[in-house]
């Protein structure tokens, strides 16, 4: 049986820039999933500013209440089912870029486990805490004059961002795992023998979400 | 003598009966806390049996649509989730396993320049395992 295996080639870390203008995108239709109450944007107007609050329009009528957002999957839930409504927003998503230059990358996604043991079982019990959610990537270290990403990495400080963390990015077909998130540590190392190299840790706040494309 | 030992390949990993695919190495320990009840009287250390525990563990090509993978990353990516069923083969047929329900507490996506994409997982038994033959 042929493999599915992943190339590295596909992998792909984008993170969003708190000091670059967002974009506009204006009276975009969100698709129904399927149950009337959850709509999404199409997959390039994802990512929406926090700071920015979209506009969210049932039949060209903008509405302020009876939903909630997800800003990272550009998603409107209701509470009251919308069937037969054209929902569009107007609003505002981040600019990202993607870092160059990996070596290595990798998303950690962790549940917490509550012991809930008693005396009487034999074996022991849980059940889930919180979860967590971290990437780790080395990099070579590149001079931000020269590389866009690098400039970037070097200006964040602890500003929040989004990260887009995609295992597979081919043209025709993605899969992308996104969150809000803080550049914890940046590491840079040099030695005699070797390129100047950065260790960078992001760690997520808040939920981490799996997104899918298909052309 | 003919060697009863049988292929590392039979371990496979099911959630619910979805194999993991594409499973690299897999691994189930079952362990059982002591409790320490030594006492003046003696001159050894004396236990007697705690809890029950197990874990389990594997490494995987990360693919992109697999029904089992897919089922461990809904799960872990939604911690008010319950736990997964969970099987771990010991033989070519897959009629002699353990099983059990666990929480999976651990996944890694990790790729580098010379390597393909891996996933590591680590499931967390929850209640008994059974060994189902």
């Amino acid at each position: 049986m042929a493999t599915s295996a992943v190339s590295p080639r596909l992998l792909a870390l984008y993170i969003s820039d708190p000091d670059a203008v967002s974009t506009d995108f204006t009276d975009q239709t969100l698709v129904d999933s399927g149950d009337h109450l959850t709509y999404q944007i199409a997959w390039a107007n994802r990512g929406w500013d926090i700071n920015e609050t979209p506009t969210i329009y049932v039949d060209a009528t903008p509405v302020s209440s009876g939903f909630t957002i997800n800003y990272a999957t550009g998603a409107v839930t209701f509470t009251e089912s919308q069937e037969g409504s054209t929902i569009t927003a107007t609003g505002k998503r981040y600019a990202t870029t993607q870092l160059i230059g990996l070596t290595t990358s990798k998303l950690s996604v962790s549940n917490k486990v509550i012991d809930v043991s008693a005396m009487e079982d034999s074996w022991e019990e849980s059940i889930k805490g919180k979860g967590d959610w971290s990437v780790s990537t080395d990099m070579w270290w590149y001079c931000d004059t020269d590389v866009p990403s690098q400039d970037l990495l070097d200006r964040i400080g602890d500003r929040e961002l989004w990260v887009q963390f995609y295992p597979y990015n081919a043209a025709a077909s993605k899969v992308r795992f996104v969150g809000r998130a803080i550049l914890e540590t940046q590491d840079v190392d040099g030695s005699q023998n070797d390129a100047m190299k950065q260790m960078i840790t992001i760690k997520g706040d808040g939920p981490l979400e799996k997104e899918t494309y298909s052309a | 003598m003919a060697s009863s030992a049988i292929k590392g390949s039979y371990g496979i990993i099911q959630i619910a009966t979805n194999a993991i695919g594409e499973l690299i190495s897999g691994k189930i320990t079952i362990g059982n806390k002591t409790i320490d009840v030594s006492n003046y009287d003696e001159d050894w250390d004396e236990f007697i049996k705690g809890k029950g525990n197990w874990s389990i563990t594997g490494r995987a090509n990360f693919v992109v649509s697999g029904t089992a993978q897919a089922a461990i990353e809904t799960n872990i990516l939604d911690p008010t989730s319950t736990y997964l069923a969970v099987r771990f083969l010991i033989n070519a047929a897959g009629d002699d396993y353990y099983s059990g329900n666990a929480h999976p507490t651990q996944w890694d996506v990790d790729g580098s320049n010379t390597t393909q994409l891996v996933v590591d997982f680590t499931l967390q038994g929850t209640g008994a395992i059974a060994r189902e033959a």
